[in-house]
């Protein structure tokens, strides 16, 4: 097995809130305990049926990588074990047709209307980092997932490419994802104010 | 032409434009300069004002005495702390409100976030906060003389006066008001600053060279409130008297900025109005009905560039269809950057500005049958 965490893009595979959720928590426990795990698989993951895994408890997954891990009961370790079978199987096929980037370009919504939002848009192809271009999308273009991020000053990203299938076939898309930046932490806050301090005492203003 | 370097005895008006963004430079005589806001020249990204000087061949270091930031919106100070930094002997000069510790504050906050290809928004803001410990820095406010220069001082032999005319207390307040609105907090998604649409917050430059004035408008807006924009200038008794005969338009000659009182009282008639176009966003500015406007007031408008006269970029079929499918089609921010330059010698029986016009800069008329 050579997948990676980082290779697996398991966000459309995912049926319900649930299952994404616990997807994500599994390939976060994966890359603290991938040699494990691959050890595992090696040895037991084929045994297993790879179509319909049984989805491992969260409480489960949680044990994954810690000292007591062979503790976890049988059934739980199939499953992890088949579940990572599958994760791996569907990573192979969304290689094959995992989009091609032509163009992608980082927006940042400037205003709202009642069906299109306004974006400034850097060039990310061109390596720019000025906002020269602008255009009005529909806001019917969102995800669902991704309405509650639509609001002046969000970032996100609009790629253009192609979508090739294991067939060969391909098809043009565009895609806009909203960025999820990172939160602001405490420190951050605490850090910037105090900079600001500096900053304001340092300055002498006629 | 552009290389032409003005006469020690001659004061210049330059408004550079590139669509997104505008700056001002004015020679008060014997080779000394100010620089109001800065743009970034759309052919090559560098600062405008900048680019100019150098094109003429003027050391900014040595020859820039004032910079103004007039708000900090990024239309208006895109390069500007290369501006601060290039002119190491120049004052800065910028609102009030821009210089409380809670303005600063939002600006280390949101600049904290260093993971956006176009930058946070206040950068540039926050490098000017970090040259400005070794350079005198002055507040702009309602009636303020900043700069009294005597007769004699200068080698045309005129006095020469810099007073900011803006913002009135009332707008700081406001604005400091507002100011919470616009911090960030912890455990909040980051985002970029949101662009705001308040213009209350601009510095209004009064700048009398002899008998000569120049009134840059920056972006003040007309209120129907007599203690902010225009009405607080208008009814204010501390500014000095006289009118322009050069006038920066206020926003980019948009009704918003637009104030009857302002044509009829501060500036003579068929004035000189130079603007700068707005290319962003739904509402282009200046609009046609715009042009008839403010062509209602001067026959001597002038715009530093079109907005349809840059080139977009070309990319492959594929890409272009799929924007077509998408959005249509992108808007370009910039125009190729055009630049108005207005000069007078200040000498006995010449009382003529100059005029000229580079790149797609042109008379009004001439900008509103472009845009039709």
């Amino acid at each position: 097995m050579d997948a990676t965490a980082t290779d697996i893009y398991l966000e459309d595979d995912a049926t319900s809130p649930q299952e994404q959720k616990t997807a994500e928590t599994f390939i976060g426990l994966l890359k603290g305990s991938v040699i494990l795990e691959e050890h595992s698989v090696d040895e037991e993951g084929d045994n297993f049926p790879t179509h319909t895994p049984r989805i491992p408890s969260v409480t489960a997954l949680s044990n994954v990588g810690r000292d007591d891990h062979y503790a976890l009961s049988d059934a739980d370790r199939r499953a992890i074990c088949s579940f990572r079978t599958a994760a791996v199987s569907q990573t192979k096929a969304r290689q094959k047709s995992f989009p091609q980037s032509l163009q992608e370009w980082e927006g940042y919504v400037t205003d709202i209307f009642d069906a299109t939002f306004v974006a400034r848009l850097v060039d990310i192809t061109g390596r720019s980092n000025v906002a020269t271009e602008e255009a009005e999308f529909p806001l019917d273009d969102v995800a669902d997932g991704d309405r509650a991020l639509l609001k002046p000053g969000a970032v996100f990203r609009w790629t253009i490419g192609y979508l090739k299938s294991p067939s060969g076939t391909k098809k043009r898309t565009s895609q806009i994802v909203f960025r999820q930046l990172p939160q602001w932490t405490g420190r951050d806050i605490a850090l910037a104010d105090k900079k600001a301090r500096e900053i304001f005492s340092s300055i002498s203003w006629e | 032409m552009i290389l032409s370097r003005p006469d020690a005895t001659e004061i210049e008006v330059t408004l550079i434009g590139p669509g997104f963004g505008e700056s001002v430079l004015i020679h008060i005589g014997s080779g000394r300069w100010i620089v109001v806001d800065s743009c970034r020249d759309s052919a090559c990204g560098s600062s405008a004002p900048l680019r100019y000087l150098e094109q003429i061949g003027v050391d900014p270091a040595s020859s820039v005495d004032l910079v103004v930031a007039t708000h900090w919106h990024d239309d208006h100070i895109g390069g500007l702390s290369d501006v601060v930094e290039a002119c190491t002997n120049a004052k800065f000069c910028c609102s009030t409100a821009l210089s409380k510790e809670e303005f600063i504050a939002v600006v280390t906050r949101f600049d904290t976030n260093s993971m956006l290809a176009g930058g946070s928004g206040v950068r540039e803001l926050n490098k000017i906060y970090s040259l400005l410990p070794n350079r005198t820095a002055a507040h702009a406010m309602a009636d303020r003389r900043l700069l009294t220069l005597p007769p004699g001082h200068l080698s045309h032999g005129h006095p020469c006066e810099l007073w900011t005319l803006s913002p009135s207390d009332k707008q700081i307040e406001l604005f400091l008001m507002g100011v919470a609105s616009l911090t960030p907090l912890a455990r909040e998604t980051q985002y970029r600053i949101p662009a705001t649409d308040r213009n209350d917050l601009s510095v209004v430059l009064w700048i009398s060279v002899g008998t000569d004035i120049v009134l840059l408008g920056a972006d003040l807006a007309a209120s129907v409130q007599t203690d902010i924009g225009w009405s607080a200038i208008l009814s204010s008794k501390g500014r000095p008297a006289g009118r322009a005969s050069v006038f920066k338009l206020p926003h980019h000659g948009s009704p918003t900025g637009h104030s009857d009182a302002v044509w009829e009282s501060m500036v003579v008639p068929n004035v000189f109005a130079i603007m700068s176009p707005f290319n962003r966003g739904r509402k282009k500015l200046p609009s046609a009905e715009d042009i008839d406007r403010i062509s209602a007031h001067t026959e001597r408008a002038f715009v530093t560039s079109i907005p349809t006269s840059a080139s977009a970029k070309r990319r492959s079929n594929a890409v272009e269809k799929t924007i077509r499918e998408t959005v249509g089609k992108l808007r370009l921010a910039e125009a190729r950057t055009g630049c108005i330059r207005l000069r007078r010698k200040l000498q006995p029986g010449d009382d003529n500005w100059s005029v000229e016009l580079f790149s797609d800069a042109c008379h009004a008329s001439e900008f509103r049958r472009r845009i039709r």
